[in-house]
Order: C-alpha cells, then sequence, then structure tokens
C-alpha cells in the first residue's frame, strides 16, 4: 500500500521506469518468441531423426547424387537396419523465392513410408489431423503439411497445383512447427514423373527408380555403430549421419541461435534494469528524512533494505508483466501479418511467459541492491536534518 | 536482541526512580567541534524535563544520543536499567523499537502513510500482527483526539494535527522514554498551547516520561524542570 503511494507520488517517474523495463522486456519476450520457434523445429528434427540413420548419395550416377535400387537394397542389408524409408525431395515451388517455412514435394512410398512410421517411435511419428492416407497404387494424390494447407487455403478433397501437376489432396498432417509443416506428401512415382520430366539428362539415361534420400530405420542406440558397420559395408560415396551426429548439431545449432537471440533481448533487459538503479536511487536521495524517521523509531537494516527490494521487484514485475503482454502483441501481430506463410513466425509459449516474468523480477531485484543497502546504511543523524 | 539486552547487568545506580543516566558524556564530532562536554544528568520516571539552551548548545546532540541515534565519544547513559553504550551498533534499532519514542520538529511523519499507519509503523517494525497493530494504534490516535482523522495522509493535516499524530506514534509501543526535539517549534502559540496540555495529560494519565528539547519559554513553563545547556555543558542552577 505504502509502496503504491510512493509510486503514484512519483507517478512520471515510476511510469517511465517501469516503461523503460518494459520495452527491455518487450524485445525479451518477441527474440524469446523465435527462440522458441527454432526450438520447436530443432526439437521436430530431432525426434524424426532419433530413429533413423540419413543416407544421401555423395555422386553416383554422373555425379546426379541419386540413390538407385541397389544402394538401397545394400544400406537394407547391413544388420541391425530395420526398413529404409526412401524419398524424392523437390522445391514445391521453384519459383516461390525465399520462405520461411520451406515447401517441398515429398514423393514417399507408401507400404514402407507406414512401416517406417511404426519404427520411428512415438515423436517421430507424423499424424494425421484429418482425411486418410493413400491406398498403394494411388496416384496424384497428397497429403498436406498444416502450414502448407493454411497457406494455399487446401482442404481434403481441393486440387493442388504444383510443379506442372494436380493433385488431390487426401489427407492433412497435424502441425509440428517443424520442418514437416512445409512437407506435400505425394506417390514417389509422381514424385519421379516430375524429376524425370523437368531433366532431359534423365530422360535420355533412361533410369527410373532413383529416390533422392533414404532413411534406415534403427534403435537410437545402435546408430553409431550401424553407421559404422554400413560405411564399412558400402561402397564409397554415400553420405551417412548418425542419430547422434544428427542430434548434437541440431543441439549445438539450438543453443548457438538461442544464446545470440536471447542474449540480444537480455541486454535490452539490463539497459532496462540500468534505469531502475537510477530511479532507485533518487528515491533513496528524495526519502532520505522519511528514512531516519524510520531508523530512529526502530526500524532495523533489514526493515529498510526490504522497503527498497519489494518496490524495485514490483518496479520489475510491472515493468515484465507489461513488455510480456506487448511483447505478444508485436508477436501476434507479426504472425498475423505472415500468416499467408502457413507458420507462426514466432511462438509465444507459457514457459517464454513464465521465464520472463520471473527474469524481470530477478532483475529488479538485482537493481534495487546497491540503493537498498545505502538507504540502510545512512546515519540516522544526519537523514534528519534533511527536510 | 533480547538476550544481548538481558544479559547485561543493572547498574545499581540506575535502579529505582531514575530512568535515564548519563555520565560524563562528551561527544567530539570530527574536525574537533565538541558539541557535550562530560555531561551528566538523570532523568527520573515519569516527570517532564525541560533541556534549554541556545541552538548550537549541544541539546539535540544530547537527546540524540540519550535516544540511541548517535553514540558518545565517551561516557557512559543507562536507559531503564540498561547500558546503552555497552551495546553493539546493531543492537541499538531494537532498543529504540522498544525503549523510546521520539518526537521531532516538523516533518515526523512518513507523507503516503495515513495517521493510521503512521503510527502502526512501530508496531510493525514489532512484527506484530496487522489487526492487532491497527487496534493498538487506534487506540493511541483516540488518547491524542485525533479518532475522526485516522486515514487523512499528513499532507491532509494541520501542523498541530501531524505533530499529535507523531505523539501517538512516539506512545504507541509504551516506551520507557519519549524525546521531544522542538515538538511546538513550527507551531503557532495557541497550537502549541494545546499540544503541551496534551502532553502534559499523557503524562499524568500513563506516567510517561518525557524528555524535551526546546528553546520556547511556553514549553519551559510546562515542564517539570528544566535543566539549561551552554557550550555543550549543563549550566549549574543558579
Amino acid at each position: 500500500m505504502e509502496m503504491l503511494r510512493n509510486f503514484s507520488r512519483r507517478r512520471l517517474r515510476t511510469g517511465l521506469t517501469i516503461l523503460g523495463v518494459a520495452v527491455g522486456m518487450l524485445a525479451f519476450t518477441v527474440m524469446g518468441g523465435m527462440a522458441e520457434k527454432f526450438d520447436l523445429i530443432i526439437e521436430g528434427g530431432k525426434a524424426y531423426f532419433t530413429h533413423r540413420i540419413a543416407v544421401r548419395s555423395a555422386g553416383g550416377l554422373f555425379r546426379l547424387n541419386l540413390l538407385e535400387p541397389q544402394d538401397i537394397e545394400a544400406v537394407r542389408s547391413v544388420a541391425g537396419v530395420k526398413e529404409v524409408e526412401t524419398q524424392i525431395l523437390l522445391p514445391l515451388d521453384e519459383t516461390a523465392g525465399f520462405e520461411l517455412a520451406p515447401r517441398f514435394l515429398v514423393g514417399v512410398d507408401m507400404p514402407g513410408f507406414l512401416r517406417a512410421q511404426e519404427l520411428a517411435g512415438d515423436k517421430g511419428r507424423l499424424r494425421l489431423r484429418e482425411g486418410a492416407w493413400w491406398q498403394p497404387g494411388q496416384r496424384n494424390v497428397a497429403v498436406l503439411g498444416s502450414a502448407v494447407a493454411r497457406r494455399m487455403k487446401l482442404g481434403v478433397g481441393d486440387l493442388l497445383q504444383a510443379r506442372g501437376r494436380s493433385f488431390r489432396v487426401v489427407g492433412i498432417l497435424e502441425e509440428t512447427f517443424s520442418v514437416p509443416d512445409g512437407w506435400v506428401l505425394v506417390p514417389q512415382e509422381d514424385a519421379r514423373e516430375v524429376m524425370v520430366q523437368e531433366s532431359s539428362l534423365l530422360q535420355m539415361l533412361g533410369i527410373d527408380s532413383f529416390v533422392t534420400n533414404a532413411y534406415a530405420l534403427v534403435d537410437p542406440d545402435q546408430g553409431d555403430q550401424i553407421v559404422r558397420q554400413m560405411a564399412a559395408s558400402l561402397r564409397g560415396g554415400f553420405l551417412l549421419y548418425s542419430p547422434q551426429e544428427l542430434t548434437e548439431a541440431a543441439g549445438q545449432a539450438s543453443t548457438l541461435l538461442n544464446t545470440a537471440i536471447l542474449g540480444s533481448g537480455v541486454i535490452a533487459v539490463i539497459v532496462g534494469a540500468l534505469a531502475v538503479v537510477n530511479t532507485m536511487f533518487i528515491a533513496v536521495a528524495e526519502r532520505t528524512r522519511e528514512i531516519g524517521i524510520k531508523k530512529a523509531i526502530g526500524a532495523s537494516r533489514w526493515d529498510i533494505v526490504r522497503e527498497f527490494l519489494l518496490e524495485s521487484v514490483l518496479i520489475g514485475l510491472l515493468g515484465g508483466i507489461l513488455g510480456v503482454a506487448l511483447g505478444a502483441l508485436v508477436i501476434y501481430g507479426i504472425n498475423w501479418y505472415t500468416q499467408d506463410q502457413g507458420t507462426p513466425v514466432f511462438i509465444l509459449t507459457p514457459r517464454l511467459v513464465g521465464t520472463a516474468i520471473l527474469f524481470a523480477g530477478l532483475l529488479g531485484a538485482a537493481a534495487g541492491v546497491m540503493p537498498a543497502l545505502r538507504a540502510a546504511s545512512l546515519d540516522p543523524v544526519a537523514a534528519l536534518r534533511e527536510y | 536482541m533480547e538476550r544481548v539486552i538481558n544479559s547485561l547487568q543493572w547498574p545499581e545506580r540506575a535502579s529505582g526512580s531514575a530512568l535515564v543516566v548519563a555520565e560524563e558524556v562528551t561527544k567530539v564530532y570530527p574536525g574537533g567541534v565538541r558539541a557535550l562536554d562530560r555531561v551528566s544528568l538523570t532523568v527520573r520516571r515519569g516527570e517532564i524535563l525541560g533541556i534549554m539552551g541556545r541552538s548550537g548548545s549541544g541539546k539535540s546532540t544530547l537527546l540524540h544520543i540519550l535516544g540511541c541515534l548517535d553514540r558518545p565519544t565517551s561516557g557512559e547513559v543507562w536507559i531503564d536499567g540498561v547500558p546503552v553504550t555497552r551495546l553493539p551498533e546493531r543492537a541499538l534499532p531494537a532498543l529504540r523499537l522498544r525503549k523510546v519514542g521520539f518526537v521531532f520538529q516538523s516533518h515526523n511523519l512518513i507523507p503516503c502513510l495515513t495517521a493510521l499507519e503512521n503510527v502502526a509503523l512501530p508496531l510493525r517494525y514489532l512484527r506484530l500482527p496487522a489487526r492487532q497493530a491497527m487496534e493498538k494504534a487506534r487506540a493511541a490516535l483516540e488518547a491524542v483526539g485525533l479518532s475522526d482523522r485516522m486515514h487523512h495522509l499528513p499532507a491532509q493535516l494541520s501542523g498541530g494535527q501531524q505533530q499529535r499524530v507523531a505523539i501517538a506514534r512516539a506512545l504507541v509501543n509504551s516506551p520507557a522514554l519519549v524525546l521531544a526535539d522542538e515538538p511546538t517549534g513550527a507551531l503557532d502559540s495557541q497550537t502549541a498551547r494545546d499540544l503541551l496540555a496534551l502532553i502534559r495529560r499523557l503524562s499524568a494519565e500513563q506516567g510517561q516520561t518525557f524528555v524535551v528539547v526546546t528553546h520556547d519559554p511556553l514549553v519551559g513553563q510546562a515542564c517539570d524542570r528544566i535543566v539549561t545547556m551552554e557550550d555543550g555543558r549543563i549550566r549549574p542552577p543558579s
């Protein structure tokens, strides 16, 4: 109560200080929302690759980097490989330029794809939000990632035009906030035809059973060992990535990104905290006589320290709450503005909101320590001489 | 803190009717200013003692030392049997809280607290439960005749009312000793008379001991006994 009246006594100064903290926390929240989004992408990637060894070709026929049936069989024959999932991965729209959520046409072989889903673990599995997987042998059908469906405003039963063909949408994937949100799953034969149609070299060579990449489904803890066996038994020219390698690389990328992103947010917040330090020192100077009176009537050092600390914590918390609220507005604004990309650019998680407000409170406390100690160490006789 | 205070022995000479005993108290400020020079003084229980003298005579310094706000360079002070000059610095806030009440010349009150909250402040520092503190504060305000101004902020009170709130606050935790530094200094003479009448009444009703520093002869008349200070010493009675 006393604190609130002190605030209202110095409405402009307290308000500006809270605003300073709020601006810092706004930056922190927006940056944090970006970091959370990257985190989800990377977490999704990690989950996807937990049970998968990625196999790519580094060369092969005419250095087209394609995998051929005998390559797939060689991978399948390595001990510990339970299934090989093959893909033909192409950009969905080669003319789209930069995309926040890149869209891909992903040709999959349905029976192998479904078996891989069974083996991929709970988090590494793609689930349908609506519709159904197509039946083996069906052609020109598609299952859309959620971002693609939203961006292109397509639902089950609609026709998707891509790479000069039309596909009937039969299913929509659940949102993952990760890479598969930008996928269009189609029968592998269709994707292969797209590639062959657009490449005179492939037409000339007359090959018609290649894929662009493959995943060997394995037990997560055997990943490294199987990669070593695979490397030994396959002829050269393959790039193999074990689950551990991919997870580690993802972890490093995520740490680096989060440090960079949150670091800039933290700097903004620290600037706000310095304003709190300044305000609190002014408050101590202004209330010197009050402090003297309080000490004269028996306030202990702790009573005085607590009074000023609580005040700066409150400034921090109010700034934090205001900053997070403004940050949420900015995040929803940007997400609304970029919604035609089909995927949110920032994600405001409860974890981020909690961290931001807690952080603001702690920073308020830290900012209050020096002023509070100064107040507590004032000499009461000298303080009482002030009017 | 209580333990520190109780572990020290009661000196014989501070017992009986003497509430405060100051012995050979000297205060030299850095730079060599001798504010107090071997001052000895006894305050009896229940009396209103006036300390008079010109400004600069050392009366405020003496008051601060009696109130444990300041420490003497040499000499000893006992309050209610406690040898306060022998206590460590950190024991003094608790001692002030329990034994001493203060009334200053003006600007006594915390501006952003209501009259009631100002009076309850020492009880808050005593960690009294809020309801109990408010009840006691209310009673103290009633005793100074301000039951209709409890929820006013200091700025909404007149100078005399503010001083009465300060007296209520000084008395709320029943201290052994109330120290007042020019309590009427900022008041007109009629208001000052009313305030002095209040102090006299409280002293008579509650047996409260007051030490009042003043250079106002009006205040002097209201005291049971007067000592006069000059150049840091107590002038012998003429």
